[in-house]
């Protein structure tokens, strides 16, 4: 059976590379534009901190580099691999997630939080990587296996409901918060274009209201610690040294970039006064470099991002391909949003990266695996769909 | 079972319906609002709107900005000789943090020594481990840095820093102290020009803007901006130097040989433009120690002090010797403002020069008694004998016949009431004056012959020039023009005529009559072979001082007095010598004065016929010339000769050849080698007319060298060069001078 199976894939295989049908070029381009602006901006955004604190300019960019060419072939095989074999992928994918989530929980902590699981001579594994990868998977599996009954609550919510909690609560712990947020934003997208029921969107958010508040009234400790939070986020310059910090001088590089910006390469802000400005905060530096035009251009890009993504969607010859599709893409298109509302301080402080931008070589060959699954999702679209 | 669940898979696995490519599309559709439109304008409003705010903000923290100093602008005289510049020197400090532990000590005793500080301070300050500044020593030198630097480099000494600096220097040093002023460690003026020109000597610091990471370091990146300081502009005074040499020193050594105790001011100015040639009260300062006391009478009494009271003395003196008095201190100007009265009077039309005035024992002004100087009767006198003799009774009387009303009216016109305007900090806002409906007969009869109003010896120098130049009221003003680094005009002072205050009439009859006071009256001993002086002597009491006897002897003098040029006026505050009177203390110091200026402007002396017969020559060398021959030369040239020996040449002249000696001179030739000179005792010649004393050192076979006024009718020898008892070899010079003694306070 199993050997049998495999035959199958392998001709199905052999099949497919012979004769594929075209993937879909503009979100081709629009990847390969922002790989290649990622990794400029990485180059000047990092070569400061990587001088003052690895006595190497090139400490950051270079293996960025050697992932993003390993990307680029993930993106290369994937978008050449028929999306359907990922059904099978699926459950086991969420089981290793899950294990994987529990053992981290076991790892030495960084910065306060066990998010990585060290492989000694490899580099680091971030399970909730892989989690949001197999939430995508497994949602847009059960969703096409039960595309009728999305409206029950049995079918259209629980299992849903079940595999976020049990994901967010293991991210919790590390903990994660905006990767957990993340996931569930996913998650409810999913299932809104999976067709769940309007309604217990709303009954969700009351439930969240409740729980909040439940939460506030047994856990008073919570109060001032959320107070903290909120108050440093709506007036960063009452703690300067402090909780403000990092969004004050975040806001210096972006303020100071005005119209046109500095000039590539020329941030001031990057020589230590914006912290990790080669990860979470390499939006600031892009913005004072670039200006209002350079920020402005990136927001465009990841939204020509997620509309050709979207429209791969609507042409996708099934709910599988489609969600797969809408997965990948919002969640590119949402950690985006999310990194660049931190840097502006219009939500809250939260640890989150910019995907193709931020330094990191799991996650951008992650990043452009799935999106090589999307551009195999677009070759066997239709062309009618907007 | 499993194919038949798989194909079913397949079959499940439809073409998406509507309702989900509807959801995609809202999907997109509300990100795009939410997400992208809400962080697009988020955007907007950070980097357009508020982009100053955070660039400044950000700017405040990245850049370190070094300043560098602009040199404080030069002083110079109306020729361009410099009275103050500035000079570039070093503030020598120490970032103790990055000098290594074991340099401390060795670093200590060296720079101790190199700096001249106390070891002990310096090991202090470098030990403080933490510190990242500490000064060790500002305003050092370029030698001293340059020991500094090396030492540094030899031993290996990090974080020693010379920081470039510029400083005050006035070259001339104690010259022209009160007009200057001083500046302090930072280079701004604390007084005098300095002060009042700080704004424009002071140049516009430059700065070095550096780029620096958080931890403070600069950043490898070239970010250096570099802001070129600009120089301080450059002042030109109307002051010229040489003058100013002149006042100064005849003005000190008055003040040091009439023991004068409450310093001595002199003002030397153009009458026609009011431009200030020289200044000076004595004893000043030198502005480049100003703290120093000049004077030793203060600086023994100071030092005699201890703790508070010697602080407080110091002070007191310190600001004592900074007033310029010729622009600050109020005095009573005495018998100098009956120039005023009578120009008034005259230009009014009340008195005539030819009026008559009587003067006898005294003369009653409602009930008070007023008497002339020394209960002098001066009889029936016109205007321009009361001016010669300086009578308060006439004067009393030419007051009267003004009226009050008249009297303030020229007060206010000659500009007694109210500051100059010169350009000179700390002259007082008000002079101390009667008003007309605060003045009684008696106020005005003393305020007729000077006494009773205070004004300033620059409100009155002003006032003098407007009595000889024509009537005009000029501006008095110390700097000719400003220019910038590059030599740029900035500002240039044009002569201003304030008003007209009396007519060229009345100024011309003015003149005529203060030159009969330097030919035969109480200015006498003003007067200068060669050119025509015109003065005013003044002696006042100093009513609100608890020393009686204190008075201020003045002189105003102005020359040439039939086309004046220059006005010199001298006051001594408190002399204490044989005499206290303006016009035998303060006159020969005006006229020294205006002969070397009038000289040094190249106005040209013209003798009268008396003039040219006492004239004095230069001797001609004669040796080796034979002895009927020399003679004859000698005679050539106005002089006697008086041969000694038998010899045919003559080897030796006495006086020698290259002085100068009045005409009619004795020389002694030598005729014999190896013939000792005769050696005369010399006698004293004080108190004698100039011809008895030509007679009397004649006779001793010595010559006259005459000084002072001997010209003038009644002045007698008060100094003699070398004293009587002394010897001189024959032929020998003595030289003597001549002044009127005998003149009375006025």
């Amino acid at each position: 059976m199993a050997r049998k199976s495999l035959r199958t894939v392998r001709s199905a295989l052999s099949q497919k590379l012979a004769s594929q049908p075209p993937m879909d070029l503009p979100f081709l381009l629009l990847i390969l534009t922002l790989v290649a602006f990622g990794l400029i901006m990485l180059g000047s955004a990092s070569w400061a901190v990587g001088l003052y604190r690895r006595g190497d300019a090139y400490a950051y960019l270079r293996p960025q580099l050697l992932f993003a060419a390993v990307g680029l072939a993930a993106l290369w095989a994937a978008s050449r691999v028929d999306y359907h074999i990922y059904h099978r992928l699926a459950w086991p994918l969420l089981g290793l997630s899950l294990v994987l989530l529990a053992v981290v929980l076991f790892m030495p902590e960084y910065n306060g939080c066990k998010r990585w699981i060290v492989l000694p001579g490899l580099g680091t594994l971030q399970p909730s990587e892989i989690a949001k990868f197999s939430v995508v998977l497994v949602f847009s599996h059960i969703i096409a296996l039960n595309q009728s009954r999305m409206d029950q609550f049995r079918v259209g919510v629980l299992p849903f409901a079940a595999i976020l909690g049990v994901v967010a609560v293991l991210m919790l712990l590390e903990p994660h918060l905006s990767g957990t947020l993340l996931i569930l934003a996913i998650g409810a997208v999913l299932m809104f274009v999976g067709g769940t029921g309007l309604r217990w969107f709303g009954l969700a958010g009351a439930g969240a209201l409740t729980a909040l508040s439940l939460a506030l009234v047994l856990l008073p400790d919570l109060v001032p610690y959320a107070a903290d939070r909120l108050s440093s986020w709506l007036d960063p310059f009452a703690d300067p040294l402090g909780d403000g910090h990092q969004t004050i001088q975040s806001l210096y590089a972006i303020g100071s970039g005005g119209a046109t910006g500095l000039g590539l390469g020329n941030s001031r802000q990057k020589h230590l006064y914006v912290p990790e400005p080669q990860n979470d905060f390499i939006f600031s530096i892009l913005c004072e470099e670039l200006g209002f035009v350079g920020a402005a251009l990136v927001l465009l890009l990841f939204f020509l991002l997620l509309w050709r993504g979207l429209v791969i969607a609507v042409r996708a010859p099934d709910k599988f391909g489609a969600l797969l599709a809408v997965g990948f893409v919002v969640q590119v298109c949402l950690q985006a949003v999310l990194n660049i509302a931190v840097v502006t301080n219009t939500i809250p402080n939260t640890g989150i990266s910019l995907p193709f931008f931020s330094s990191g070589g799991t996650s951008l060959m992650m990043l452009l695996g799935e999106m090589g699954i999307v551009l195999s999702v677009s070759r066997q679209g239709s062309q009618t769909h907007y | 079972m499993k194919q038949r669940k798989a194909s079913a898979r397949r079959e499940e696995q439809a073409a998406q319906n509507q309702g989900m490519r509807l959801r995609t599309r809202l999907l997109g559709a509300a990100m795009a609002l939410l997400c992208f439109g809400v962080l697009a304008g988020r955007l907007y409003w950070l980097q357009v709107v508020q982009h100053d705010l955070y660039a400044q903000r950000a700017e405040n923290q990245q850049l370190r900005s070094t300043r560098i100093p602009a040199p404080r602008g030069e002083i110079l005289d109306r020729s361009g000789q410099t009275l103050a510049t500035s000079a570039t020197c070093w503030t020598v400090r120490a970032a103790p943090r990055e000098m290594e532990a074991e340099d401390v000590d060795a670093a200590s005793r060296t720079l101790a020594e190199i700096l001249d500080l106390d070891e002990e301070t310096v090991r202090e300050k470098l030990s403080q481990r933490t510190s990242n500044d500490a000064l060790l020593r500002r305003r050092v030198d370029k030698a001293l840095a340059d020991q500094v630097r090396d030492a540094c480099t030899a031993n290996g000494w990090k974080g020693i820093y010379l920081n470039e600096d510029t400083q005050r220097v006035y070259p001339m040093g104690n010259f022209a102290g009160s007009i200057l002023g001083f500046t302090n460690v930072d280079n701004e003026g604390m007084a005098g020009l300095e002060l009042k020109y700080n704004k424009a000597l002071t140049g516009r610091s430059g700065q070095v803007l550096t780029l620096k990471n958080a931890w403070g370091y600069t950043t490898p990146v070239q970010y250096d901006t570099y802001v070129p300081p600009v120089p301080g502009n450059t002042l030109t005074l109307t002051i010229d130097a040489n003058i100013q040499h002149y006042l100064e020193n005849y003005l000190s050594y008055a003040v040091q040989e009439y023991n004068v105790a409450a310093r001595g001011v002199g003002i030397v100015m153009d009458v026609n433009t009011g431009a200030v040639l020289a200044m000076s009260t004595k004893p000043d300062y030198d502005p480049n120690h100003p703290r120093a006391l000049t004077d030793e009478t203060a600086r023994n009494e100071v030092e005699q002090l201890e703790g508070e009271a010697r602080s407080k003395a110091l002070q007191l003196a310190q600001q004592t010797q900074w007033r310029n008095k010729a622009v600050s201190d109020l005095y009573e100007p005495g018998s100098v403002f009956k120039l005023i009265t009578a120009s008034a009077a005259l230009d009014a039309g009340a008195v005539q020069v030819s009026s008559g005035f009587y003067c006898g024992e005294s003369i009653n002004v409602a009930g008070t008694r007023f008497h002339c100087a020394n209960h002098r009767h001066h009889g029936s006198q016109d205007l321009t004998h009361a001016l010669m003799n300086s009578c308060n009774q006439a004067f009393i009387q030419v007051g009267a016949r003004l009226g009050k009303q008249a009297f303030c009216d020229y007060f206010e016109a000659f500009g007694l009431r109210g500051a100059t305007g010169i350009d000179l900090p700390a002259e007082p806002k008000k002079s101390e004056y009667y008003t007309a409906d605060r003045m009684g007969p008696v106020e005005l009869a003393s305020c007729s012959f000077g006494q009773s109003s205070k004004i300033t010896p620059i409100q009155m120098a002003t006032a003098v020039a407007a009595v000889v130049n024509g009537g005009k009221r000029m501006q008095p003003y110390l700097v000719e023009r400003i220019t910038d680094a590059e030599g740029r005009l900035v500002h240039e002072t044009t002569p201003t005529v304030v008003r007209q205050v009396i007519s060229e009439k009345t100024s011309a009859a003015m003149r005529t009559m203060m030159e009969q006071v330097v030919l035969q009256g109480g200015g006498k001993n003003a007067y200068v072979a060669g050119f025509r002086v015109g003065g005013k002597s003044g002696t006042s009491q100093k009513l609100d001082s608890a020393d009686e006897h204190a008075r201020i002897a003045s002189f105003v003098g102005v020359a040439p007095i039939n086309d004046p040029r220059v006005v010199v006026l001298v006051c001594l505050d408190e002399p204490h010598t044989f005499s206290t009177a303006g016009g035998t203390l303060s006159a020969p110091v005006v006229a020294s004065v205006l002969a070397d200026t009038l000289d040094y402007l190249g106005v040209p002396r013209q003798y009268t016929e008396q003039e040219t017969k006492t004239l004095e020559a230069v001797l001609p060398d004669v040796t080796g010339q034979p002895p009927a021959a020399a003679k004859a030369r000698l005679e050539e040239h106005g002089f006697g000769a008086k041969i000694l020996g038998d010899g045919e040449r003559v080897w030796e002249q006495t006086p020698q050849s290259g002085q100068t000696l009045a005409r009619g001179s004795t020389v002694v030739l030598y005729t014999e080698e190896g013939v000792n000179a005769v050696q005369i005792t010399v006698p004293s010649v004080l108190g004698q007319t100039a011809q008895q004393a030509e007679a009397t050192l004649a006779a001793a076979g010595l010559n006259l060298k005459r000084a002072g006024v001997p010209l003038q009718a009644g002045t007698v020898a008060v100094r003699q060069s070398a004293p009587a008892g002394t010897t001189l070899p024959a032929g020998g010079t003595v030289e003597a001078a001549f002044y009127d003694w005998s003149l009375p306070e006025d």
